[in-house]
């Protein structure tokens, strides 16, 4: 299986390779991902924070084991953050229900002030009915967020009607089985990527 | 002409843009252009988002000074900010420079659509109107496609982030 998706590939490879700063990088990088590899892995955050059910959530305990992408962002995002979560609930789509059920996505917001448990759910379900939404306070957040060495959230000037817009990092984070986060997925990630990175990250077994 | 298209109905503004423009997303014997226009599907009536690219075959620099389009109570220009982040800076204008072009693109540049009065889908087409300083309006018939082909389309061309 991994083999067909690493022929597969190959001629997109060169050409993406060729047209995204993600895919460029990713040329150099080990077992043939598409992503960034972290020079160093990262524990998972101790998180616990609200979900769209409205209960509390306990990233490590929830998440222990799984393939655990985990993206800060927020639902008034105009692409970034859509296009992510867009990307990831198409490839899930496809991937094959032993594969997809070993995958959990994580949406944490940076705009916790708007983004309520139902907003979060009602933003997500566009994309994926599974995905996980969490918010609770600033504090929390920003400092999971500064335990993966993600720029902080910055909240932009209010327009005349009130709307305002969140600055925030753009990668999604990839924390494999082994609970680690080991590599990481800026903006201008494609489909064809996460779909020849999602299976390779289940089962590489990495050394450190 | 421009003017006959105003107080049309929804339903013959297209129409009557397609007359205007010539072509969808261009405009002829001008010396600026509209090219590659899409807008992301809206999620919520809250915001949409416009790219395009205004190239500027012309000999002096133009300046895009706003836009406007029927579904949205305001536009704004946004930029995204720093390597890595999708932080946005509001700005009130952009420089088109003189034999180049303005790139506005996801992680980019973008047109921000604000207070929508109505939600379009993908396969449909809104109706936009570009202002610049020299080259005056420009109408832009602006396909809406879903964030799936957005995220297609932003991964195409230079890097994301480039500063």
């Amino acid at each position: 299986m991994l083999l067909a998706a690493v022929a597969g590939g190959v001629g997109c490879a060169r050409r993406e390779s060729d047209r995204t700063e993600a895919a460029a990088a990713g040329e150099a990088q080990p077992f043939g991902l598409r992503g960034r590899v972290l020079p160093a892995a990262l524990p998972k955050p101790e998180l616990v924070l609200t979900d769209t059910r409205g209960m509390a959530f306990d990233l490590r305990r929830e998440t222990s084991g799984y393939l655990t992408l985990v993206f800060f962002g927020y639902t008034s995002c105009p692409d970034v953050c859509p296009i992510h979560m867009a990307n990831l609930g198409a490839v899930l789509r496809d991937l094959r229900p032993s594969v997809r059920e070993r995958i959990k996505v994580v949406f944490v917001t940076t705009d916790p002030a708007r983004d309520t448990p139902e907003r979060l759910r009602t933003w997500l379900d566009n994309f994926d009915r599974t995905f996980i939404g969490l918010t609770g306070d600033s504090a929390t957040i920003n400092a999971a967020q500064r335990a993966l060495y993600l720029p902080l959230p910055q909240i932009g000037p209010a327009d005349s009607a009130g709307s305002y817009e969140v600055g925030h990092a753009a990668a999604v984070v990839a924390f494999t089985p082994d609970d680690s986060a080991r590599v990481m997925y800026p903006f201008g990630i494609r489909q064809a990527d996460w779909a020849n990175d999602l299976p390779k990250l289940l089962e590489i077994r990495w050394t450190e | 002409m421009a003017a006959g298209w105003v107080g049309l109905g929804g339903a013959m503004v297209v129409g009557a843009v397609i007359l205007a423009c010539g072509a969808p997303g261009s405009v002829p014997s001008a010396a600026v252009t509209v090219a590659d226009a899409y807008a992301a599907e809206p999620l919520s009536r809250e915001t949409g988002a416009v790219y395009l690219t205004i190239e500027n075959a012309g000999s002096r620099p133009d300046t895009l000074l706003g836009a406007s389009t029927p579904i949205a109570a305001m536009t704004h220009l946004h930029r995204m900010a720093g390597p890595g982040t999708a932080q946005m800076r509001s700005q009130e204008v952009a420089e088109v420079p003189a034999g180049g072009s303005l790139r506005l693109r996801p992680g980019g540049l973008h047109l921000m659509l604000l207070s929508l009065t109505s939600q379009p889908r993908a396969g449909d087409t809104i109706d936009l109107t570009l202002r610049l300083q020299h080259a005056g309006t420009l109408a832009v018939r602006v396909p809406v496609v879903s964030y799936l082909e957005v995220g297609e389309r932003a991964a195409v061309g230079e890097p994301v982030n480039p500063r």
